[in-house]
């Protein structure tokens, strides 16, 4: 009744017909799922998900050698920048160390009436038995012979050589220093002479004064060369006998000595103040 | 040319000694310029060596606050004490090496000890130091050996260096 033509185009018609019913049904019902979707979606997705992981990782692969060059490149670069970073970090941090000592001295400076010239100490003695230091500053400067030397903390010694551009300081804690020092609270008189270790010997101290660690010991400004009043250190031990006229007292001094960088050096005394401290 | 080496290397010494060291806190470590003065005394002779112990010791006197001449009495003793335990035991090797440095080093502490000593009663003044001479004895009889040897190397090098700038003189001249 139809030819073989006639079907074929009626059948396209439907074909397509039906096609597009069910892809606007479809695209109206986007959210419903399907059993056999989900099967192609079991099967295929790990099939996808291997090959696209092993792309990946081949790409990866590639990509990444280049970008670990590049990154090697970069760490260089930063480990450089990080060391000169650190170095300039530590060159601050000792700017900053040594400005504050500075201010420490000029405020020092400011509080003694004294005219002092600074001084940086520039090596030590080479015998661990003496206590000497040698210091930028000499004749030159005005430093004589006898001109005390001292820190914010206390007396650091006196000037036993002075060069033309260098002095040699005797620090108090060599046993052959000596400086006539009173106990603050007590006003007992006695000589501070350097001992071992450290430490300073507080010599000539009748056992009638009443004296106990922790008191502050300052300069009389009887021996001529340190003036009246400077810190000299806290008294650390206390030994009464019972026989003898002295007792054996030993002080801490309040300057640390294996610190010491910077000194002051107390150039002259006016007039007023020799006949004060006396 | 061999005082241009004792010069430099004295001076490269006197700095370790009284800066380097200081600075690192390592300022009661012994006496590096012994080490020096034994290098000489085992290996140098004596004509070229006392000029050199002289001056030294003039030097280090003149940088301690210690008495004037305490240096140059214990560095020349040394060096001659060396000297004569060498020719007496007829040897110069590694293991009297460690024997003369702690001898040396209890030598040189007992003439300082004494210098010392002299301003302070004994009971004031025993407490530190047989800490300090023990860490001094421990330091040399460690290092000590090594540092001669050492020195004796760098001398040895010194005389090759000038010996092939004279031959390479020489040879430019000819």
């Amino acid at each position: 009744m139809f030819s073989k033509k006639t079907l074929m185009i009626v059948g396209m018609i439907i074909l397509i017909a039906v096609n597009i019913t069910v892809l606007s049904i479809s695209a109206k019902r986007r959210n419903l799922s399907y059993d056999p979707g989900q099967l192609s979606l079991f099967i295929i997705a790990p099939v996808q998900d291997t090959i696209h992981r092993a792309l990946n990782f081949i790409g990866g692969i590639w990509s990444r050698y280049f970008f670990l060059v590049t990154v090697a490149h970069q760490n260089d670069a930063l480990k450089q920048a990080l060391a000169r970073a650190t170095e300039r970090n530590r060159q601050l941090a000792e700017i900053e160390l040594s400005n504050q000592r500075l201010r420490n001295l000029l405020n020092f400076q400011q509080s003694i009436t004294h005219q002092v010239l600074a001084a940086e100490v520039i090596g030590k003695d080479p015998s661990p038995w003496f206590k000497m230091i040698i210091i930028d500053k000499g004749k030159r400067e005005g430093i004589q012979k006898g001109f005390p030397v001292v820190i914010p903390e206390g007396i650091a010694g006196q000037v036993i050589e002075a060069a033309y551009l260098y002095s040699k300081v005797l620090l108090i804690i060599d046993p052959n220093s000596a400086v006539d020092a009173l106990v603050q609270r007590t006003r007992s008189r006695g000589l501070i002479k350097g001992g071992v270790g450290g430490k300073c010997l507080f010599k000539y101290v009748l056992r009638k004064h009443e004296i106990r660690v922790g008191d502050t010991v300052i300069s009389s400004g009887l021996d001529g060369v340190y003036p009246k009043g400077l810190h000299i250190g806290k008294i650390s031990g206390v030994i009464r006998r019972n026989a003898g006229i002295f007792q054996e007292v030993t002080v801490t001094p309040d300057v640390d000595f294996e610190k010491l960088e910077q000194v002051l050096v107390m150039l002259k005394q006016t007039q007023d103040e020799k006949s004060g401290s006396r | 040319m061999t005082y241009i080496f004792h010069s430099l290397l004295c001076l490269v010494l006197v700095i370790v000694q009284t800066v380097v060291l200081p600075g690192f806190g390592g300022g009661g470590v012994y006496d590096l310029l012994l080490m020096f003065v034994f290098f000489l005394g085992l290996y140098r002779p004596a004509r070229e060596a006392v000029p050199v112990i002289v001056i030294l010791g003039f030097i280090l006197d003149n940088l301690s606050g210690a008495p004037f001449g305490v240096y140059l009495t214990a560095y020349f003793w040394l060096f001659f004490s060396v000297r004569w335990i060498t020719r007496f035991f007829r040897v110069r090797n590694l293991v009297l090496m460690p024997v003369i440095i702690a001898s040396g080093i209890l030598m040189k502490n007992v003439v300082f000890i004494g210098t010392v000593a002299m301003g302070l009663s004994w009971p004031e003044f025993h407490l530190g130091v047989a800490q300090k001479v023990g860490y001094q004895l421990l330091w040399a009889l460690a290092t000590g050996p090594v540092i001669i040897v050492f020195f004796s190397w760098l001398h040895t090098r010194w005389e090759q260096w000038l010996l092939r700038l004279a031959d390479e003189q020489n040879g430019n001249t000819l």
